[in-house]
């Protein structure tokens, strides 16, 4: 699965948008994942997950982090995720079904802040981009 | 059977008072065949779905969004009996449509999308949580009778 060159520029796009509130969307797309799905909070047993928590707010500024190394990087994907997908492998070894939950949490919190630009396509392009990174982040599990 | 708390309750219909169910409906239904092309499958007697605005704009698509929208509108009523609810209607899905129940799931989360993308300030994440139990309780009460 490879991006299209339009894909990549919707990508990069919405990325300029998303990079100006970065902390906040991190932040509440984990709200979101422990909210609806509540065995994620097992990855998090030393975590205080309470909505304002400042370890939320500092992993979820962490992780849209990660995805704008993605996207600057988008022409080559691994390699800006390598690190980070030998420590999921190797250390976090989260179970790759979350991967498309915490996607999935993403994409409702670009819906909800960007409601005039999340279109169709837009949404289309980004799934398939959260698609592209869970599998890089997998790819080393076994 | 889904467990809403009484507050989770009523959140779901609070929100979907507001709704335009034709509008999301048509707007979940148009995600999901752009955004997973291969759901296109059960529906190449739609006519033209060759681009995303095609898609979104095609009236076949809205209109049957529509329809599917408006059961799910109706299931809220019965979220204590969905089983029953959806009961003949999963019958058809598996024996007529032959629809592999993981497009409900698909379904499910592009409604939610499509709520995010017109209710954003009001699907916060409790709300929002309340929904995703809704959606997967039909999507499971839909692939019940399946054999």
């Amino acid at each position: 699965m490879s991006l299209t060159k339009s894909e990549r520029a919707v990508i990069m796009s919405i990325w300029d948008k998303m990079s100006t509130q970065a902390d906040a969307i991190g932040t509440e797309t984990l709200e979101r994942l422990f909210s609806s799905y509540l065995q994620t909070k097992t990855y998090f047993p030393h975590f205080d997950l309470h909505p304002g928590s400042p370890q939320l707010r500092e992993h979820g500024s962490k992780v849209v982090a990660a995805l704008g190394d993605a996207v600057k990087n988008i022409n080559n994907v691994e390699v800006a995720l390598t690190r980070l997908s030998e420590l999921h492998a190797y250390i976090l070894r989260v179970d790759p079904v979350n991967f498309k939950l915490l996607s999935h949490c993403l994409l409702v919190t670009l819906a909800a802040h960007f409601p005039a630009d999340f279109t169709a396509e837009v949404h289309a392009a980004w799934d398939k981009f959260m698609s592209l990174v869970s599998s890089i982040l997998t790819e080393k599990y076994r | 059977m889904v467990h809403l708390t009484s507050e989770e309750k009523a959140a779901v219909t609070g929100l979907w008072g507001k709704v335009n169910v034709e509008q999301i409906g048509g707007e979940a239904l148009g995600r999901l065949l752009v955004v997973y092309p291969w759901t296109q499958r059960f529906f190449e007697h739609f006519g033209d779905l060759s681009s995303a605005s095609a898609i979104v704009n095609n009236p076949k698509v809205k209109a049957h969004g529509a329809k599917v929208l408006a059961s799910f509108s109706e299931s809220l009523n019965h979220l204590d009996n969905l089983k029953g609810t959806f009961a003949k209607l999963s019958e058809l899905h598996c024996d007529k449509l032959h629809v592999d129940p993981e497009n409900f799931r698909l379904l499910g989360n592009t409604i939610v999308i499509a709520l995010a993308h017109h209710h954003g300030p009001e699907l916060t994440p409790p709300v929002q949580a309340a929904f995703q139990k809704v959606v997967a309780g039909v999507a499971n009460a839909l692939a019940h009778k399946y054999h």
